[in-house]
């Protein structure tokens, strides 16, 4: 290497450090200004609609909002510029647009002060509903915040006063709802007329994922690296970022990345683009061993420091899920991707083949393929050195160093191992979400046209319903038991019924999983539990949230795979309650007597009436 | 027209308290808050509270005792429950025909005789009872003793700690309505006892009481154990089984009661935002008796609340910035390190537990200054030491 690429230094700058927290997009500027190498061409999704709206003849306002790192200020920045905006970084600042209008830009509504949050409130309501101005708005903030500083109710005198100077009420009123149109999921883009409103939040990550992707591994830096000799395979000195930089091209890693996203979505998880650029950014230059606040190799030459550590430590995908990052710098998306728990999921087969699969014939053609050809991130010195210490000692010292490595090598085999390979041991197994081929492919995609979900996973949702809100090995599946302890409806063992409800799709009651307006919720689907009634109430059915049922159907323990979701089940059995006191007439109420489930051995329930006198059965 | 207890030192509450060789802790917060209660029991008491004062149809609940002159009239005097309390309690053989498999005939006669000789001897006359056959119109009810059983096993499972070794006399059904609702007692003397039952329960009646929410908490609470709603009927149909027709039970007329528990203020701070949280808690929609244990937390938190808001208002502390109340308290998650948050929560306990024991020695040292203190003290002279501590704490 001759002298060092600076397109290293400005990804390490997308790298999550203390700097960078706060103010992304700035910093990221600046880096990129510094190291001398053109920013990334990454094109925002929504850009060429903006840019379309703005260029119009009688272009609208627009208002942008979203999560923290959606873009917001990314695209103002970039809006600002294409508009021949100059000196940017005011509040407030101000372009020309081609149809002669002035854009005002307000690049962080929240970072205003009073006086000119309702300055610009009044404004934008009059340039949006107001009879013609020469003010075009494009306004940045999070959720909520714009809505709440538009609602006329909660205004205080002096708020109230500079708003109406601009605008009159009914303007701003108009303009409140449709961003309350927005908030409550109307979709990315919504609005008409002279007020848009784009929704960042609502674009599917892995779209943006795939932009990101493209825009780093293809990126023109990377010629920096033509004629450094650590590119070559068989250099002794081979770097890890130009490995990682081969690797993160193969369609098949690439495919299982974009099946973490997805699931990360499953979940009502929402990565935005700045976590993307962090995830791939951090995965090329990702270094544990370098010194400093920032763990990623800013400078080429760093790499002979490096050179004596373990190699794994700058591996992608141990990087991917945070590696490389000190506790504190350990949030989202690395906390995310932390979540699914690849490196620590595992299965026996896999295990083999890791610990055993140099001396196991049966295994000798896959140890070749998926561990001894990989002599860079896979049966490296150190991974058999550690081996080594392990087999001779498994209990003492030798465990430490060694399942480190194990943890390191499922991670590599999650993205590296091919399709064909599955066998016994799915690259899937590998996921602590091991219902997440069976979710996306047989509920969502299911789900999403319109069709009704097989009873198969339906009679598995009840079962596990069922078993959460008894706490007994019930396998029934015909009905929905609402019990309760006697003293609540929280406790573990609930075994007093208040009432079984039928289970039946064809008669359209009991459990349901449907979706509504996909768009707005990005598509996860309801379980709804209806009665003769109507519906009683409704839970989204995230895959966490399947993963547990279809576990506890298959006869987990609720408590041992994640207490968050099983007070989760226990809570919606109580709103279950309340529906069903709420639908069902008094009389009947009244008339409800005390009633035990008992468990038979086929799992079928018994339900045996609590002798009681006085009880119109027994007069 | 709003009292504080300077104002009061020389009326009723001390000649209430006889027993007290100094008013100085009561001078201050009322009635001594009982160290020992456990959640639920102080839920308890309260809950006893209110269904006296509904059986006594004299005012509505969290109506009286709103002013310290009503509080001054107000006696109370809860159930005893002394069948219900036999059968459930104190009842070890219940089980034994069942696992002797002997036939109904049997079984009856061996648990009558039982419940009979657990009976306390002093109340079977009051009852009405000579003899095991007292008890015969269980015999009645049941179709067979197993069934009897059945509901008995039932009842217990909801019961407050009854895996304890607490005698049989404190321990306590779940509040199912106002019929599962019942005193504690000495065992020896079936007496109301103030093991348990310390009287926090009356205090949190009262504050709630004088909350500016007194009424809606009536409202909000009556719907869940005090009117006749599905799963209340539902379990007084339970507990009806197991008590005679006619109840003999004195204390049924709501007469002779014991005072309840002193309170200085009529209004106070603490008292509004406790009837805030339970009005919220109420509000949240939970099914049939979900609310409880979380009306027996915030009961509990807003007693300790109540004890050392008072404490720092004594000693001249101030509001903190943003809130209307003088303690705060830094809460950690914990983490697996001490760090910043870790220490800020223990000096912030540290702070707080020293509260009560600091106004109690701002109170001494202001008694210490009165002229004759320092003389009565070499002197051993009570009775000049009880007045300067009453009137000047």
């Amino acid at each position: 290497m001759d002298r060092p690429n600076p397109f290293v230094a400005l990804l390490a700058s997308y790298c999550p450090s203390p700097e960078n927290e706060a103010a992304y997009d700035e910093s990221i500027e600046v880096a990129s200004g510094r190291a001398g190498v053109a920013s990334l061409q990454l094109e925002h999704p929504m850009w060429a609609r903006l840019v379309e709206l703005l260029k119009c003849g009688e272009p609208p306002s627009i208002v942008l909002t979203g999560t923290a790192g959606d873009g917001k200020t990314h695209l103002c920045r970039r809006l600002f510029a294409e508009s021949k905006g100059r000196e940017w970084g005011k509040p407030i600042a101000r372009a020309r647009l081609p149809s002669g209008k002035t854009l005002v830009v307000v690049k962080d509504f929240t970072e205003l002060g009073e006086r000119d949050k309702a300055n610009i409130v009044g404004r934008l309501a009059a340039s949006a509903y107001g009879s013609g101005g020469s003010e075009v708005f494009l306004v940045a903030a999070n959720e909520g915040i714009l809505t709440r500083r538009t609602d006329w109710h909660g205004f205080d005198e002096d708020y109230r006063a500079l708003v109406e100077a601009e605008a009159k009420k009914q303007w701003v009123r108009e303009l409140h709802e449709r961003l309350k149109d927005s908030l409550q999921g109307a979709g990315r883009e919504s609005g008409r007329d002279h007020l848009r409103v784009f929704d960042l939040s609502r674009i599917p990550a892995v779209d943006n994922l795939d932009r990101v992707l493209k825009a780093i591994l293809e990126h023109e830096g990377w010629h920096g690296c033509a004629d450094c000799p650590g590119t070559h395979s068989d250099s002794p000195r081979r770097c890890p970022i130009y490995e990682n930089r081969v690797r993160m091209r193969q369609p098949l890693v690439q495919g299982r990345l974009r099946a973490l996203v997805e699931l990360a979505e499953y979940n009502g998880d929402h990565l935005t683009m700045r976590h993307l650029l962090m995830l791939v950014a951090n995965a090329i230059v990702g270094h544990r061993d370098v010194k400093g606040a920032v763990k990623a190799i800013t400078r080429c030459d760093q790499m002979y420091d490096l050179a004596d550590c373990s190699q794994v430590n700058g591996a992608y995908f141990q990087n991917l899920f945070g590696g490389n990052l000190p506790r504190a710098l350990k949030v989202n998306p690395f906390a995310l991707m932390s979540g699914f728990g690849v490196g620590n999921e595992t299965n026996n087969r896999l295990d083999r083949l890791l610990i055993y699969g140099d001396l196991d014939p049966t295994l000798s053609e896959s140890h070749t393929r998926l561990m001894a050809s990989d002599t860079y991130y896979g049966e490296t010195p150190a991974f058999l050195a550690a081996r080594e210490s392990y087999r001779e000692d498994p209990v003492g010292r030798g465990q430490d160093g060694f399942l480190d490595h194990l943890v390191a090598q499922r991670r590599r085999l999650y993205f590296e191992m091919p399709v064909d390979d599955t066998g016994e041991s799915g690259h899937e197994d590998l996921l602590v979400f091991k219902s997440a081929p069976e979710y996306r492919d047989e509920i969502l995609a299911v789900v999403r046209k319109g069709l009704r979900v097989s009873e198969k996973h339906l009679n598995a949702l009840v079962i596990g319903l069922n078993r959460v809100f008894v706490g007994a090995l019930l396998s029934v599946t015909d009905k929905v038991l609402l019990a309760t302890s006697g003293t609540t409806s929280q406790s573990r063992r609930s075994d007093l019924l208040i009432h079984p409800l039928s289970h039946n799709p064809i008669e359209r009651v009991g459990v349901s999983v449907q979706t509504d307006n996909l768009e707005g919720t990005n598509g996860i689907p309801w379980l709804i539990v209806r009665h003769h009634g109507g519906e009683l109430a409704r839970m989204r059915l995230t895959v966490s949230r399947y993963e547990f049922l279809t576990r506890v159907a298959d006869g987990v323990l609720p408590g041992s795979f994640s207490m968050e979701l099983y007070e989760d089940m226990l809570a919606f059995k109580a709103q279950l309650i309340r529906g069903f006191f709420h639908e069902t007439g008094p009389a009947e109420l009244h008339n409800l007597p005390i009633r035990v489930v008992q468990l038979k051995e086929d799992g079928n329930a018994e339900f045996e009436t609590v002798e009681v006198w006085g009880d119109s059965v027994h007069g | 027209m709003a009292k504080d207890w300077r104002e009061l030192r020389d009326t009723f509450p001390e000649h209430r308290y006889p027993m007290l060789d100094f008013w100085l802790d009561e001078a201050i917060w009322g009635h001594r808050l009982y160290d020992q209660s456990s959640r639920d029991v102080v839920l308890l008491e309260m809950l006893n509270v209110v269904d006296f004062i509904l059986r006594s149809k004299r005012t509505e609940p969290f109506s009286a005792g709103r002013s310290q002159e009503d509080a001054a009239l107000l006696t109370t005097s809860f159930r005893r429950s002394l069948v219900l309390r036999t059968i459930l309690f104190n009842n070890s053989t219940l089980e034994a025909p069942l696992t002797a498999q002997w036939d109904n005939a049997k079984a009856w006669k061996h648990q009558l005789a039982a419940l009979y000789e657990a009976f306390p001897e002093d109340g079977r006359k009051a009852h009405g009872l000579s003899g095991p056959e007292g008890f015969h119109y269980l015999q009645e009810r049941f179709s067979s003793y197993g069934a009897y059983v059945g509901l008995v096993r039932i009842l217990r499972q909801g019961a407050v700690e009854y895996e304890s070794n607490k005698r049989w006399t404190s321990k306590f059904l779940f509040p199912y309505g106002p019929d599962a609702l019942f005193e504690d007692l000495n065992d020896r003397t079936l007496s109301p006892d103030r093991r348990f039952f310390g009287r926090s329960g009356e205090i949190a009646y009262l504050m709630l009481a004088r909350s500016s929410r007194a009424r809606d908490v009536w409202e909000g609470l009556r719907p869940v154990l005090f009117e006749a709603s599905p799963h209340t009927q539902r379990w007084h149909r339970a507990l009806k089984s197991l008590q005679p027709e006619r109840s003999n039970e004195p204390s049924e007329d709501g007469q002779s009661g014991q005072p309840i528990g002193y309170l200085p203020y009529e209004t106070h701070l603490t008292f509004d935002i406790f009837g805030e949280d339970f009005c919220q808690l109420l509000r949240a929609g939970l099914p049939e008796y979900d609310a409880i244990p979380h009306l027996g937390t915030t009961t509990t938190f807003h007693l300790m609340h109540y004890l050392l808001v008072v404490a720092a208002e004594g000693l001249g502390s101030t509001p903190l910035p943003g809130s209307k109340s003088p303690v705060s308290y830094i809460l950690e998650a914990r983490g697996d390190r001490p760090d910043t948050v870790r220490r800020a929560a223990r000096y912030s306990y540290q702070v707080n537990n020293e509260l009560p024991r600091r106004r109690l020695k701002l109170a001494l040292d202001k008694v210490r200054e009165v002229p004759d203190v320092t003389v009565a003290l070499h002197a051993g002279d009570l009775g000049t030491l009880k007045q300067a501590v009453s009137t000047t704490a």
